[in-house]
């Protein structure tokens, strides 16, 4: 375990009807996200087109909470406000899709030695002062 | 392909650079398109078009800049853009005959400017896709950049000294440029020693921000008292300015981009003598060098390790004024500036042995451009 970065100043997210089913799921423990009416293909939260076949059916899902470490960095300065350093961004991969092909940005929970590419991880969300919802942190099961 | 190519690059011009702004943009501006003018051997009063670039709002008063190059002809006059994508805006200006001669010109004048991602002050909150990401720390561009490169060394097992030697390699070349930042060499200790930026991204895998501006002239003809002087441009293409590298597949888009022009130009990766390859970050580099079949990515790594494959003096060529690492931050202009220079046959003591054709790239390989160069002699 390592020690997250959040503070009652760090950014949190304008929820507004076009993203609050992601961070609601987030809320309560699930990761939900846009999948394809026509193709099935997952995309990202903020997509309007499908990513394969650019149909805009796209519709909220929820998924599993596994995922596959996709790749991070390391940051080690007081760079974005009221986020303390160091922290490890991670960029995952949620189970249901081929690697890399949606890529999750959140943070990681993982001791900076076991990091490696393909890691399995779970999806924590955690809390943070001053928000009624959670934010997406990933650590080992 | 765009309709009207060859194009002809018939003139260069360029300010000397900066680390503290020490002009005003429009100062800039009209020095380096008079220089490269001059270079063409073209008069003021020719020029219809004219593109400045900047990367700093407000941006200079193109207007007032007109006026001071006593420019009168100019019908042209779109602002912005970047290197590769910005030199296609032009052709295209040119093959649908909204101007004969244009010059694009590069200004950077607020070295230590950054692109702060936005926050609401007074409720913490961050709207649009960036809620996604700043939330979780991720707010600059060589974070991005970070994700990226870590992934791309894992997945071909590259070491932080193959991208060093690089660095290297390029500030050798930088010593050679009376123009470049840099005036020091650069040992692979130096590089490794370099402090941490944004783990894995060291301090000089990063370019170097810098002051000046740089210029180049755009003709549907090569100037008739001198064509060897000219360089055609066979192809240019557009790029992608919106996707985001880091959560796009990688290289799809210039893959298909590349295939068509070596298919079109009849060409392949064998015939490129120069390689000016944009490396806002090093490891831009070798990625560009995959995706244009220069090196397979399992030997990418290698290849970029050994200084006999990328030097001025070695099988291709790559970044013979610097690059943005160690010339400085144009944008993409430094290397078109180079490209023209080398193919001139102009490249003094950094000259590449066989100044015949050369590959120009800008951006992410994901969404960047690419312009295939041709010496006139």
């Amino acid at each position: 375990m390592t020690a997250l970065p959040f503070s009652a100043h760090s950014p949190l997210p304008d929820v507004d009807e076009s993203t609050a089913p992601h961070w609601d799921g987030l809320d309560r423990g699930r990761l939900v996200l846009r999948r394809c009416g026509v193709c099935g293909s997952l995309n990202h939260p903020v997509a309007q087109l499908c990513r394969v076949c650019e149909s805009p059916d796209l519709s909220w899902h929820e998924v599993s909470t596994r995922v596959t470490l996709f790749s991070w960095a390391i940051e080690g300065r007081a760079i974005i406000p009221g986020l303390t350093p160091p922290f490890v961004i991670g960029q995952v991969t949620p189970e249901e899709c081929g690697e890399g092909e949606v890529r999750l940005i959140g943070l990681l929970d993982v001791a900076h030695s076991d990091l490696e590419i393909g890691l399995p991880l779970t999806l924590r969300p955690a809390q943070v002062p001053g928000f009624d919802k959670r934010l997406a942190v990933y650590a080992r099961e | 392909m765009i309709p009207g190519l060859p194009i002809h690059i018939v003139g260069i011009g360029t300010t000397p650079l900066s680390k503290r702004s020490e002009q005003s943009d429009e100062d800039l501006v009209v020095a380096a398109v008079s220089a490269a003018l001059a270079d063409a051997g073209i008069g003021h009063e020719r020029m219809t078009g004219l593109n400045v670039q900047s990367h700093h709002d407000p941006g200079p008063d193109v207007a007032a800049i007109v006026r001071t190059l006593g420019a009168d002809s100019v019908s042209w006059a779109p602002t912005g853009g970047i290197g590769v994508p910005g030199m296609t805006r032009a052709i295209r200006a040119i093959a649908a005959d909204r101007a004969d001669v244009i010059v694009v010109c590069k200004v950077m004048n607020t070295a230590t400017a950054l692109n702060r991602p936005t926050v609401d002050e007074n409720n913490r909150k961050v709207s649009g896709r960036d809620q996604f990401e700043l939330p979780y720390g991720l707010g600059y561009t060589v974070q991005r950049a970070a994700l990226v490169q870590r992934r791309w060394m894992s997945s071909r097992a590259v070491t932080p000294e193959q991208l060093g030697m690089l660095c290297s390699v390029q500030r050798d070349h930088a010593l050679l440029n009376d123009n470049a930042i840099f005036k020091t060499p650069l040992s692979l200790d130096d590089y490794l020693a370099g402090r941490t930026i944004c783990d894995p991204i060291r301090l000089f895998d990063c370019d170097m921000p810098i002051n000046g501006a740089y210029a180049y002239v755009l003709s549907s003809n090569p100037d008739p008292a001198a064509p060897q002087r000219a360089v055609r441009v066979l192809a240019s293409t557009d790029g992608d300015g919106d996707a985001m590298p880091h959560i796009r597949p990688e290289g799809v888009g210039v893959r298909s981009d590349v295939a068509r022009i070596y298919a079109e130009l009849g060409i392949g990766p064998d015939s490129l003598t120069a390689l000016m390859l944009y490396d806002g970050f090093s490891y831009l580099v070798p990625q560009w060098m995959e995706a244009l079949g220069i090196v397979e990515p399992e030997d990418v790594g290698a290849y970029i390790g050994d200084a006999a494959n990328i030097r001025f003096d070695g099988a291709t060529p790559v970044n013979t004024h610097g690059g943005q690492l160690s010339e400085g931050r144009m944008h993409g202009a430094g290397h078109i500036v180079e490209a023209v220079r080398q193919l001139r046959g102009e490249g003094g003591a950094r000259q590449i042995a066989r100044p015949s054709r050369a590959a120009v790239t800008t951006a992410f390989p994901a969404t960047g451009g690419v312009a295939i160069l041709e010496a006139n002699r």
